[in-house]
């Protein structure tokens, strides 16, 4: 069993941190609304996607702490 | 290690974390516009059953006053310079306390929203010039229109953008539109406003991802990204997609620059081509609701030709049955198949376990349930009026200042879509998606006229009598 982005250290979903990784997004939309949920950046592989996938890459956010 | 097998792995079932449960009651624009808009309904209820006269007084602008000198402006402000004041203070105070609850900073909010406001003004201002008609000078337009060359020209710091937020304003502003709609338009509309809007939303979706898969080559997830992009609802459906099927950042950026450059060309097109054509209100709102692929984009372009042709409240029907409860509502369900597709069919070894159908709610754009709402507990309340107690009474006094406090919401809103779009950091999209997309906005702008026009034009054409 592999654990879930959200908990891996690559995975940032935090609303400010998203619409400076996209200049322009919120012209029209909004990292603050509902439609994203709760869908983040990896920035191991330069995705966006929910805290529900999962990798074999996937290394503890704990790790960034220590 | 190809991206392929290190990423994008739909979760087990039973190790699935919830989404943001409760968290999302304070933390999404969605909710707070909600919260927002019904307050200032209920607010105004009390008042007006009351008797008082605070929330029309704070409901002023000065749009209507059909000035031909500066002297008659510069006495309307002077003699109302309190009810400004005091209005500025209480959009100040509503929106700045909700956005330091979603995380934005208060000390980069306030300047901007000052900024925003006096700007406001100003657009109002032009809008109740005695000439602005004959000019076109239509304040959404002339709104997206400043704000784009203040944008491009004057280098405005990026963390002023904290208080363009054109999403939470736009999304305010309807639920305060659903206040002065009444639900039986909804009931009787909406099924065929549904029944239009899977049309294209299908018809367009398909060909983008199609021609960009089958003509032009490009990735599935990239071709279903643009597709729903361009079909459902521009930017927050790509981004919805997006996450669904694990997509490319670069993908998602590519369909922030495709949506934003056609939307402003739309908002733009449709109202002087609905012009044009001389089509009644409604069914240019319809078209409008059709073809834009924004909320915001849209209400700016529906909002211009409603005024343009003199009646705004048809436009903007039209444009919310289509868009708002049409198409907006597709976007769970778009983002969930895709899901399953990435899942079972694109990257079948990986993933033996099904996406989880709440997806469809988590992503359901929260606001129209205030739509609704606002719609619902104003009918019923307004029901048991005669027409004279209504239009001599209920109107003037209650529904009036709610639509002049949601024409507030929406030029701050199309204020900031310009202030928001500086073209120099837009992402180059690249030949082939941009080509792909076109081929979508064609598809959808002349099948949107055609259903708008000649198969439910009769539904939409009574619309704002």
């Amino acid at each position: 069993m592999m654990n879930p982005c959200s908990q891996c250290r690559y995975f940032s979903n935090s609303p400010a941190e998203i619409e400076k990784a996209f200049p322009g997004l919120n012209i029209l939309s909004s990292a603050y609304g509902a439609v994203r949920a709760d869908a983040g950046i990896c920035s191991r592989h330069d995705l966006f996607l929910t805290p529900r996938h999962q990798c074999t890459e996937f290394e503890n956010k704990s790790t960034l702490e220590m | 290690m190809p991206e392929k097998e290190a990423v994008a792995r739909a979760p087990q079932a039973a190790q699935q974390p919830a989404s943001m449960g409760w968290k999302e009651l304070y933390l999404k624009e969605d909710w707070w516009a909600i919260y927002l808009g019904i307050g200032i309904v209920v607010v105004a209820l009390i008042a007006f059953l009351n008797g008082s006269t605070l929330v029309k007084s704070l409901a002023i602008n000065p749009g209507g006053l059909k000035w031909s000198s500066f002297g008659q402006l510069g006495d309307h402000f002077a003699s109302n310079i309190r009810l400004y004041a005091l209005q500025f203070v209480a959009w100040l105070v509503i929106f700045g306390v909700s956005t330091r609850i979603m995380g934005i900073k208060t000390s980069h909010f306030i300047p901007s929203f000052v900024f925003l406001y006096v700007l406001s003004i100003i657009m109002f201002a032009i809008g109740g010039w005695a000439n602005a008609a004959k000019y076109n000078l239509e304040p959404p337009l002339v709104a997206l229109i400043i704000g784009l060359v203040i944008a491009n020209v004057i280098p405005l710091p990026k963390w002023m953008d904290a208080g363009f937020r054109v999403e939470y304003y736009i999304k305010t502003g309807i639920v305060l539109l659903g206040a002065t709609f009444p639900i039986a338009l909804v009931v009787s509309a909406g099924p065929v406003a549904l029944l239009q809007a899977t049309v294209i939303s299908v018809a367009t979706c398909l060909t983008i991802y199609f021609v960009s898969t089958k003509v032009f080559g490009l990735d599935k997830r990239l071709a279903s990204i643009i597709g729903v992009g361009g079909s459902v609802c521009g930017v927050s459906a790509s981004m919805a997609i997006t996450s669904a099927v694990g997509g490319k950042k670069d993908y998602l950026y590519t369909s922030v620059t495709l949506v934003v450059v056609w939307a402003l060309v739309m908002i733009l097109f449709l109202p002087f081509v609905s012009k044009a054509l001389n089509l009644y209100p409604g069914v240019a709102g319809a078209w409008v609701g059709t073809s834009e692929f924004a909320d915001a984009a849209g209400f700016a372009a529906a909002t211009a030709y409603g005024k343009m042709a003199g009646n705004e409240n048809a436009a903007i029907q039209g444009f919310t049955l289509m868009k708002v409860i049409g198409r907006d509502m597709w976007i769970g369900i778009w983002s969930f198949i895709f899901a399953l597709i990435a899942c079972f069919k694109w990257e079948k070894e990986e993933c033996g376990t099904r996406p989880n159908a709440m997806e469809i709610w988590w992503r359901f754009p929260k606001f129209v349930i205030g739509f609704f709402a606002a719609s619902l507990f104003m009918t019923l309340l307004t029901s048991g009026y005669s027409p004279a107690e209504f239009n001599g009474s209920v109107k003037p006094g209650l529904l009036l200042p709610i639509v002049s406090l949601r024409t507030w919401a929406f030029i701050f809103c199309f204020l900031s879509i310009g202030l928001t779009t500086r073209f120099r950091e837009l992402k180059a999209a690249g030949v082939k998606p941009f080509l792909s997309f076109t081929v979508g906005v064609i598809v959808n702008v002349a099948l949107g006229f055609i259903l708008s026009v000649y198969v439910f034009g009769n539904y939409w054409m009574n619309l704002g009598k």
